[in-house]
């Protein structure tokens, strides 16, 4: 049976050779390799979740008067996107459970992208020859967000709007095209009719079908240039060790896989999320308190929060305020994080392919970078939430903002100079170690090999 | 076959037992219409048990092998290297050779094309041309809530807020103008006001209204702090002073919120005394 599956392929594409060295492919088995997958496993998900949803869902603006099982919202006048969000979780079987379970893979998918690009920059994964991999990586970072924040703008709920609206003044802050741009994308003065027919298919289609292609790239190129591995007794920076992709790493990778599935059913059943009914249709003259987006937008909007009350005027003209969190800020962010492969061989002139990872440790000016990167987007992502913590705190929203702004200045910085001397510590330690132990095994001729 | 293999054949059988019986769970809870809580439980159990099953054979009933790829250098060997360069040079050259004038106009034609495409995008949305920042008060018109009744000045306590929009300007098909209309009405004690000279009588007993888009992001300035008499955003806490004409106490705003112009009628209405004192929302270039 197999064989004769092997034989039809062979004979229509000369399949035999690349199946006999793929299927004995190595995979370096650390368990931080498995976050990307855990990425690609979301998108899988939220793929299948969405396609469910794009079912039930009606991508309108148009009024409609609910009436239906939500007691609370009966009789209200409300977008019939909206509407149908309620119906598809309380009188679809099954459908609020997808729907959960699809806003709780947004969550996870977002942060395995952010922890597994943390893994490559912390051990130089991205160093040549793979730079382009890092570059897909970050744009594929860009996306998730931004197809993050059109998904849950997309229900016509009162966060949603909110959202959209701060969206809406952040373009409209931009100098020469913002008042144009916010326009053209709202297809006039906000709030307009329009934008929930629009951001679907951005959502649905445009970035799905952007992220599938550029998966595609980052496999391809990945498979071609082999696993990047730590270095070890049998580790070298010529060859890859691991698990072979069959049937070990198949199995490992399937145990993910499903594992990722099943969690991501579990919260979406049992832990509520995003329960639109609660905060009720989008009414523009009226707000939602406290109004937190999900976390991979929670840094922007902590940004904009603990922002600078700088509006530049220029003549007639303004730039607002939201103009630097809004959109300085993440250019910076994102033009760094494109930049970082080509500053550092360029700060250490190391032009040199790299197979063999470093530990974190011995680079500590990459990983006190790191570390001030990722306490800057942690400490404003804090910020975004500084309502909730002053009522939980019982301190004023006032003297938490200015403690998030001295916060958000030092405490990157103290993080980075201890992670800087904990990199230098271990370093002296590993200096001192005895030096790594070789195998060496006796061959039949009774001499010694190194194995 | 050793105690270690046998065990793991029991366990991946629990497993897998228990994953049939998560995906029954999930099919008799979806046919008897039972709780999302249910069916997640069900049907994340049996993709979970899978999962398990699938360690169980990794770690206990597969051999732990081990392989090494041997990792050859990508970069090429120089003279291929060197003809793929000569091939793309060769291929661009029968392309323009002496035609480089028409390689031009062809660079040229492309950027129109460009443009040309760009022209479609003007079909997204009306021109912004005085219509950022802009709300329907003007002089006369009356203050009416959401539902459009009129605004009465004995409805309203000292220390309370109504949120109004002109008269003629509310209902579904408003909505729009609604968002950018829409104003806090706050009734505070009139000898606590410190107007500038040219807005004292903006306040008439008291009454007084300011923009409800905040200057920052253009959320709802939806929250009324009676102590400090102050007019809170709940999106970035920009705080703005009540009695003052609305000048920014904290947060990010960078403008005063503009002030409608109040007017009491003798009926007990309350009219606007001429538009907002600056422009609605956030600030933009213009």
């Amino acid at each position: 049976m197999i064989r004769a599956l092997v034989g039809w392929l062979d004979d229509r594409l000369g399949a035999a050779p690349f199946l006999r060295s793929a299927l004995r492919k190595a995979f370096p088995d650390h368990w931080s390799f498995m976050l990307g997958e855990l990425a690609a496993n979301c998108f899988f998900f939220i793929l299948a979740s969405g396609t469910y949803l794009a079912f039930f869902f009606h991508p309108s603006d148009a009024h409609v008067v609910y009436h239906g099982p939500v007691r609370s919202l009966d009789g209200r006048t409300m977008t019939a996107a909206y509407a149908s969000i309620l119906r598809l979780s309380f009188e679809t079987q099954a459908g609020l459970l997808v729907r959960q379970a699809h806003h709780w893979c947004a969550l996870v998918f977002a942060a395995a992208v952010v922890t597994h690009m943390s893994r490559v920059f912390f051990t130089g994964a991205f160093r040549k020859p793979r730079e382009l991999n890092w570059l897909i990586g970050v744009t594929m970072l860009l996306l998730v967000i931004a197809d993050g924040f059109t998904g849950y703008s997309l229900p016509g709920d009162a966060l949603s709007g909110a959202g959209l609206r701060i969206a809406n003044a952040v373009a409209l802050s931009i100098p020469l095209v913002g008042s144009w741009l916010a326009f053209l994308a709202f297809g006039g003065p906000y709030p307009t009719a329009e934008l929930t027919a629009r951001l679907f298919p951005i959502h649905i289609l445009f970035i799905p079908a952007l992220l599938a292609t550029l998966i595609g790239a980052h496999l391809s190129i990945l498979w071609h240039q082999k696993h990047t591995q730590f270095p070890g007794a049998r580790q070298r920076e010529n060859n890859v060790v691991g698990s072979p992709l069959w049937p070990t790493y198949a199995v490992k990778s399937g145990a993910l896989t499903l594992a990722t599935f099943g969690i991501l059913l579990l919260l979406g059943g049992l832990l509520e999320i995003n329960p639109v009914w609660e905060y009720g249709p989008y009414d523009p003259w009226t707000t939602a308190s406290p109004a937190q987006p999900d976390w991979y937008a929670g840094w922007l909007e902590g940004a904009l929060r603990i922002g600078p009350r700088w509006a530049i005027h220029i003549g007639s003209h303004t730039i607002g305020a939201p103009f630097w969190p809004g959109v300085v800020l993440p250019l910076a962010l994102f033009s760094v994080l494109y930049a970082w492969p080509f500053v550092e061989a360029f700060l250490t002139r190391d032009r040199a392919e790299h197979e063999l990872l470093q530990f974190p440790w011995q680079n500590p000016l990459r990983v006190s970078f790191g570390v001030w990167a990722l306490g800057i987007g942690g400490s404003l992502l804090a910020a975004g939430s500084d309502d909730v913590q002053a009522r939980l705190l019982h301190v004023s929203v006032q003297s938490l903002d200015w403690f998030d702004r001295v916060e958000l200045i030092v405490a990157p910085v103290i993080a980075a100079v201890v992670a800087w001397s904990v990199c230098r510590e271990l370093q002296s330690r590993h200096a001192h170690e005895k030096p790594e132990r070789v195998l060496l095994y006796r061959n039949r001729e009774g001499g010694y090999e190194e194995g | 076959m050793n105690d270690r293999e046998r065990a793991g054949g029991r366990l991946a059988a629990a497993f897998l037992v228990l994953s049939i019986a998560g995906s029954v769970a999930f099919a008799a809870g979806f046919a008897l219409d039972a709780s999302t809580q249910i069916l997640g439980l069900g049907l994340g159990t049996a993709f979970l048990a899978l999962a398990g099953t699938l360690v169980v054979w990794s770690r206990m009933l597969m051999p732990h092998e081990q392989v090494a790829d041997p990792h050859h250098p990508l970069r090429s060997p120089q003279p291929l290297r060197d003809e793929a360069t000569a091939s793309l040079e060769e291929g661009a050259e029968q392309i323009v050779g002496r035609r480089r004038w028409l390689v031009r106009l062809g660079y040229a034609a492309l950027g129109f094309l460009g443009l040309a495409a760009l022209f479609p995008i003007r079909s997204l949305g009306p021109s912004p041309a005085g219509k950022v920042g802009r709300s329907n008060w003007r002089d006369g018109l009356r203050l009416v809530r959401e539902d459009g009744r009129l605004v009465r000045a004995g409805e309203i306590d000292t220390g309370s807020v109504v949120t109004a929009f002109p008269e003629g300007f509310t209902g579904r098909n408003n909505e729009n103008a609604m968002a950018n209309d829409a104003v806090m009405l706050v009734h505070v004690d009139a000898s606590a006001l410190q107007l500038p000279a040219a807005r004292a009588d903006w306040a008439p007993q008291g009454f007084i209204a300011y923009s409800k888009v905040c200057t920052h992001a253009g959320c709802p300035v939806a929250l009324y702090r009676q102590g400090p008499q102050q007019l809170f955003c709940p999106c970035h806490q920009s705080t703005f002073n009540v009695l003052d004409g609305g000048s920014v106490v904290f947060g990010p705003a960078a403008r005063a919120l503009p002030q409608l112009p109040l007017a009491l009628e003798a009926d007990g209405s309350l009219r606007a005394g001429g538009p907002l004192s600056d422009a609605v929302g956030p600030d933009t270039w213009g």
